[in-house]
């Protein structure tokens, strides 16, 4: 059924866009015929004849040549030629349709006078090897944003996913004279910025000359945006509110400032529709002027349990040190505050059925619970990241972060719970309140101090003034925080015992906890570049105080509950040192053909563990110390050919060794829920070894729109692991830890790759697929009888993404799961099960004109478990439509779940019982919304 | 007073300011000089098919084992080729239509005096119809069937006391001609560029040192009775004979193309981010000549710029300056290139060069843009994944 609509829907999408294109071409070769010498890179240009702004323009190739098609027949076009030190030559032509014109060769003088020529930017030329763009000369929309620009720059390709290309090759970030542009998201940048305060794209290669040289087809480019003078100083943003049925609200601002040396950002955003806000950039990204694509990633979560209510408020401010505008090079200091205030609510229904039930018998559990929760956090975080400065005569790299974090959360909750099994029949209500308030502070730090040789540079040979100290690199991480907690519970219980009414109880407990911890991560590593050897050291140190009340009120009176009420004192060492050992193995360099390399890196390591927890509960005083050797070993491959392809392998394997938790082991026990014990275990348990194999691979083609696929393949094997065992006892599920002799092993694989498609000029197509598989075994013991668990599962998702430039984008994904798992002892198999998953979705949108567009999106799901099936279609839609002389105000109408199929039904396959429910989820409804986008670029 | 300080200084900036564009070489001043003006972008050019004639590409046979990753030197000898690998200093000989006739991978007993050199070979001469393979003081001579007919350790005589360096040594008849490179240090007493014998010819001022080798300079060959040096950061070619310097021929370029090495005295030996930023802010600007060639009345030189060569070719009659650089391929020959940048050198009646498989795959593809058949034999050339040795005359 679902496939069926869809296919309609993708059907209509595709009958939408047929366009026809005009076939005409001119073409010609360009000369200094004084000098009988072609000229390479001259700037070719044409214009509609009485008009200053370019529609198309090219560069001539290495033998002189230029070609440019797709003209508009019968329209008197002006052609022009610009180069360096020579004379610009003009020519005029009309072209009939589908008419090719060759214009042969056309001579260009030198210009024996420079002083006198005035240097006029033609609208494409190479500066270097700088490929530049003149956005002048490109007439657009005066609403018009950078990336309406980059579609009409040639070789240049906006593509229906949101990526970028030049000539075939990824683009894969913008920079904005020569710095990121608040938060560094491309989209932030080329969806804001007027395209009339564009002085010129900047599209280069990014490789050293040496490899330029080399291999002049395997280009690795950037692109810069360079802001005219004064257009550096701009302010831009989104002010949008809207309202909607069902009490339905949203609301957002984001201001943005920046001048040479500075950026700021202040936003904010609020709305009980599911939309979840993580960070400033996120709303930056999606709140664009020209945001209207089919990739937005902050919208109604229809699948989220819960209703969120949020009020989100955030500002950030970054300072370029340097102010230079130089690409690569940073000293940037920025400092970034969010807070956060989440109101959900959450009501849940489910039925349980234990999975080893013998026929006939009545093993079953259900369960309701509602809660209201009310959180709020504030961030504050300072970044500091340097690449340019010296220190001791030494290019030192320095990145920085300080962050101060406030959470504060408030959940009342109520729930009820009636088990209707053979040995326990009982409900139990529980009503609980909770608050709890903790800062954090943390701090992280990377130095990287480079040779005296330069930044990544090593000088080799007996006669250089580097000698061996002067070459050893050294790098310093620190990562650090403090903890400081306040936790308060209040739970009331009615338990009732059908059995045994001698286990009714009514609790009414009230928890206190004041906790804080301290934690420090180091690791230093000293490199010796000239003989690969590094040796280095990781230290962990943590501690945590954990001061716990809990008082039980019995007829009015509270009693000290001495079982749960501890004060205890945690501190965890780990101290690591370390030799790595990186030698090349094997290296081919054939000039203009090939490049291949082996290298192979090896690291021994010793681990030395303790930890000590102190308490007022006995049984929580314990000491572990666990000692480890930890080698790994890993193989590098690369190979590249030019003009074709480049490939990396690499095959590692690394053993680490795992250690069992306080709390696994001695876990504290709160009888507020009889009916259910975690007993940890009465013995020391022996660490987890894990032996990790891993095989990962890539491949890219290397030519325009070529194909590139990434492969891995990993295999673990657990030592010594641990597992649950649990026991239905008369009245109580029992869960144990148990330590398992036999191997248990877990197999992965990953495969995906992606390739776009130039249909036309104006039409791109993009596939990317990715799948994974993966199979292991588990054990456990469920009432003493062990099983071993095989799992397998595999993943499909296939996306397709359509876009015609400016009018048309359409986006396909498609994500398939099956997940088995069985039983491989003989006996009990009644917690075998297969289950299968698919969705699928959608996106389209179409503007109809400039200022009105449509936008819909379709997604499908569908999931089968056993004999259990679940199927939605949830359709949305929304057309929006601006106005003003700035495009600034923007209305929008916006229907969600058209359909009334997002109902909230879930299942889960537990290892011994099988669990249908309910959750509250967010439904159909409508919206009309305002929003206004302040734009001023050049401010005074 | 002041006025007349300041009218000095003026002066003296003048003349600092003027004699800056180069390394100042102290030699003697009577020596005739013949300056050429050169616009690099009028220097004539063409197609292909206008510019040469008995263009002959020769792919050098490969295999798994042959296989060469650069070519480091090569030397036509009669009808035999002989070429040293780069990376392992192997010697390869071949017969004029490509055919590996030996391989010579070691010399057995020889050891290099340096365990950090890994090459077997770093230069090839000619002598007394023989390849001359060389390794620092130590020489191999091989016969034109690829066999080692003696082997020598000449007396080491590349370090004097003086602390003089011998860069490169050549006879000419019984006159012997030592270029010493323009690299001051400390160890170093005098500071001479060029000497025949026991005479000194050219020498440098230490005031002008410059630490960063890019421009090294270099010596010819020699033809019939003359050979032509380039020294360090200068744009002039000395015409030598067995009486010493006859002739000076110094390029003159504009202003922007022109290379003050003033600045570069500042930039410290191995300070690389420093040099490469510096060559990159003047990537137009000419700072050295080397690989001189005379051919056919052409002296032919690459004027150095920032991985951006311009190779010129001089007719020392005519006057006429042509650049290779606006020499394109064409339909003539498949879009196919007649040299890589790194090197041209001349015996008997051609001009020979080297290029490589992705030039190949770069001529096909224009090939197919323009929609030309690109000849079965050209697209073989890549089949030995080889170097491609190229044979042509300039017309």
């Amino acid at each position: 059924m679902i496939q069926s609509r869809l296919f309609v829907l993708l059907a209509f999408s595709f009958a939408l866009i047929f366009e026809s294109y005009s076939q005409t071409k001119i073409k010609g070769f360009v000369i200094d015929s004084a000098h009988n010498n072609i000229l390479r890179s001259v700037s070719v240009s044409i214009y509609e004849k009485g008009k200053e702004t370019v529609d198309k323009v090219g560069l001539t190739d290495r033998f002189g040549k230029f070609e440019i098609e797709d003209l508009n027949p019968n329209k008197s076009f002006v052609l022009e030629f610009s180069y360096t030190g020579y004379q610009k030559v003009l020519r005029e032509f009309v072209l009939k349709k589908d008419e090719q014109k060759d214009f042969g060769h056309i001579n260009m003088s030198f210009a024996e006078n420079e002083i006198e020529v005035v240097e006029v930017i033609p609208p494409v030329r190479m500066n270097g090897d700088t490929l530049e763009f003149n956005a002048d000369a490109f007439q657009l929309d005066s609403n018009a944003v950078v990336e309406d620009l980059l579609r009409r720059l040639p070789g240049l390709v906006v593509w229906g996913d949101g990526a970028i290309t030049y000539n075939g090759k990824e683009i894969p970030s913008v920079l904005v004279n020569g710095k990121p542009f608040f938060g560094g998201d491309m989209a932030v940048a080329i969806q804001n910025i007027d395209k009339n305060s564009v002085k010129k794209v900047q599209v280069y290669d990014s490789r050293s000359k040496e490899k330029q040289l080399e291999d002049p087809d395997d280009k690795k480019y950037q692109m810069n945006l360079v802001l005219k003078e004064g257009k550096d100083k701009l302010i831009f943003g989104s002010v949008g509110a809207g309202l909607g049925t069902d009490e339905r609200y949203q609301g957002h601002l984001n201001l943005n400032h920046s001048s040479p040396k500075a950026q700021m950002t202040l936003a904010y955003s609020t709305n009980n529709v599911n939309k979840n806000l993580g960070s400033v950039d996120q709303l930056l990204k999606n709140t664009s002027f020209k945001g209207v694509g089919i990739n937005a990633d902050f919208d109604s979560d229809f699948l989220r349990s819960g209703i969120l209510h949020q009020h989100v408020l955030g500002a950030r401010y970054q300072y370029d040190v340097l102010g230079t505008n130089e690409v690569g090079k940073r000293n940037l200091f920025s400092a970034n505050v969010l807070n956060r205030w989440n109101k959900t609510f959450d009501t849940n229904e489910s039925f349980s059925q234990l999975l080893n039930t013998t026929e006939g018998d009545e093993n079953t559990r259900s369960s309701k619970s509602d809660s209201e929760g009310d959180s709020r956090s504030q961030t504050a975080l300072l970044d500091y990241d340097n690449s340019v400065s010296n220190f001791l005569g030494r290019p030192i790299g320095v990145s920085s972060s300080l962050e101060f974090n406030r959470f504060k959360n408030e959940d009342v909750s109520q729930s009820l719970t009636e088990n209707a099994f053979l040995d326990n029949q009982s409900r139990n209500d529980i009503t609980s309140e909770s608050s709890m308030l903790e800062n954090n502070l943390f701090f992280r730090t990377n130095i990287e101090l480079h040779g005296k040789a330069g930044r990544y540079m090593y000088v080799g040979g007996q006669n250089t003034q580097f000698n061996r100290w002067n070459q050893i690199t050294y790098n310093l991480n620190v990562n650090a925080n403090l903890t400081d907690g306040m936790n308060n519970r209040l739970r009331r219980g009615d338990y009732i015992d059908e059995l045994n009414t001698m286990n009714n109880r009514f609790y009414h407990r009230d928890y206190e906890e004041d906790k804080n911890s301290k934690n420090l991560n180091l690791d230093f590593k000293m490199r010796d570049q000239r003989s690969g050897l590094s040796i280095g050291a990781k230290a962990r140190w943590s501690g945590t105080e954990d001061h716990v009340t809990v008082q039980d009120q019995d007829d009015g009176v509270n009693l000290v509950n001495e079982g749960l009420s501890h004060l205890s004192n945690y501190k965890q060492i780990e101290y690591e040192p370390y030799l790595e050992y990186r030698k090349q193995l094997f290296n081919k360099n054939l000039y203009g053909r090939m490049y291949s390399g082996l290298s192979a890196s090896g690291t021994v390591a010793g681990r030395f563990y303790r930890d000590r927890n102190t308490s007022t509960l006995d049984y929580r005083n314990l000491d572990l110390s666990y000692n480890s050797f930890l080698p790994s070993l890993n193989l590098s491959y690369y190979h590249s050919k030019q003009s074709s392809f480049y490939s990396n392998w690499s095959l590692s394997y690394n053993y680490n060794e795992e250690y069992p938790t306080l709390g696994r082991i001695r876990p504290i026990y709160d009888d507020i829920n009889p009916a259910y014990r975690y007993y940890g275990t009465d013995r020391l348990l022996k660490k987890t070894g894990v032996h990790n194999f891993r095989l990962n691979g890539s491949y890219n083609q290397q030519r325009q729109y070529g194909y590139n696929f990434n492969f891995s393949v990993s295999y673990q094997r657990y030592l010594d692991g641990l597992t649950d065992s649990i026991v239905y006892a008369v009245g109580q599920q029992q869960v144990y830890v148990a330590q398992i002799a036999e191997p248990m092993d877990v197999f992965y694989i990953n495969f995906s790759g992606n390739k776009p498609f130039m249909l036309s000029k104006t039409q791109t197509f993009t596939v990317r697929f990715n799948s994974s598989a993966n199979w292991g075994n588990k054990f456990q013991y469920v009432d003493d009888q062990q099983q071993e668990m095989l799992n397998n599962s595999q993943n499909i998702g296939l996306n397709f993404y359509y876009t015609v430039l400016d009018k048309y984008q359409i986006g396909w994904t498609n994500n398939l799961n099956r997940y088995e798992r069985y039983n491989q002892i003989a006996g009990n198999n009644s917690n075998n099960y297969t289950s299968y998953s698919w969705n699928t979705g959608m996106s389209m949108a179409y503007a109809l004109t400039k200022r009105w567009s449509v936008n819909t999106n379709v997604t499908g799901r569908y999931n089968k478990s056993g004999s259990y099936t679940d199927e939605a279609l949830i359709w949305n839609a929304s057309t929006t439509y601006r106005v003003l002389k700035g495009n600034n105000l923007e209305f929008k109408f916006a229907a969600y779940d058209l359909l009334r199929q997002n109902k909230g039904l879930y299942f889960t396959n537990g290892l011994t019982e099988f669990t249908t429910g309910y959750r509250n989820i967010l439904t159909q409804y409508y919206m009309l919304s305002l929003t206004y986008f302040p734009r001023k670029f050049g401010l005074k | 007073m002041n006025r007349i300080f300041y009218f000095y200084f003026v002066l003296f900036c003048f003349f600092f300011s003027h004699y800056s564009f180069a390394q100042r070489l102290i030699y003697d001043e009577k020596t005739p000089v013949e300056k050429l003006r050169v616009v690099l972008e009028q220097a004539r050019g063409g197609t292909v098919s206008e510019m040469l004639t008995d263009l002959e590409y020769i792919p050098l046979q490969g295999g798994k084992d042959n296989l060469i990753d650069y070519v480091s030197d090569v030397q036509i000898l009669g009808d035999k080729i002989g070429v040293l690998s780069n990376k392992e200093g192997h010697f390869y000989l071949y017969t004029m239509d490509g055919t590996l006739i030996k391989k010579i991978d070691k010399i057995n007993g020889f050891k290099s005096p340096n365990p950090n050199l890994k090459q077997l070979f770093f230069q090839i001469n000619k002598i007394d119809n023989h390849f001359l393979l060389q390794h620092g003081a130590f020489e191999a001579k091989v016969d034109l069937q690829g066999n080692i007919v003696d082997t020598l350790t000449r007396k080491f005589d590349e370090q004097r006391e003086d602390g003089q360096y011998v860069q490169e040594e050549i006879a000419l008849g019984n006159n012997v001609f030592r270029y010493y490179g323009l690299y001051h240090n400390e160890k170093r007493k005098k500071h001479d560029v060029l000497s025949i014998n026991d005479s000194v010819l050219i020498r440098f001022d230490p005031i002008d040192s410059i630490e960063v080798i890019y421009a090294g300079g270099s010596l010819s060959k020699v033809y019939g009775d003359k050979l032509f040096l380039s020294p360090g950061y200068n744009t002039k070619i000395f015409e030598l004979d067995k009486s010493g310097i006859t002739k000076i021929y110094e390029l003159v370029l504009p202003l922007r193309n022109t290379f003050d090495y003033k600045p570069l005295s500042k930039v410290k030996h191995e300070e690389w981010t420093k040099t490469n930023a510096f060559f990159g802010e003047r990537k137009d600007q000419v700072y050295g000549l080397d690989n001189l060639v005379f051919y056919q009345g052409y002296l032919i030189f690459r004027s150095q710029r920032w991985h951006n060569p311009v190779w010129l070719a001089y007719h020392l009659e005519s006057k006429e300056v042509l650049s290779l650089n606006n020499i394109v391929a064409g339909e003539s020959n498949d879009y196919l290139e007649f040299y890589d940048s790194n090197s041209i050198f001349a015996e008997g009646e051609y001009l020979y060069s080297m290029i490589y498989p992705s030039h190949i795959a770069q001529a096909k593809n224009k090939s197919q843009e323009e929609g030309h058949k690109m000849r079965k034999a050209y697209e073989g050339l890549a089949k030995s994944n080889n170097p491609i040795l190229v044979r042509f005359k300039l017309k």
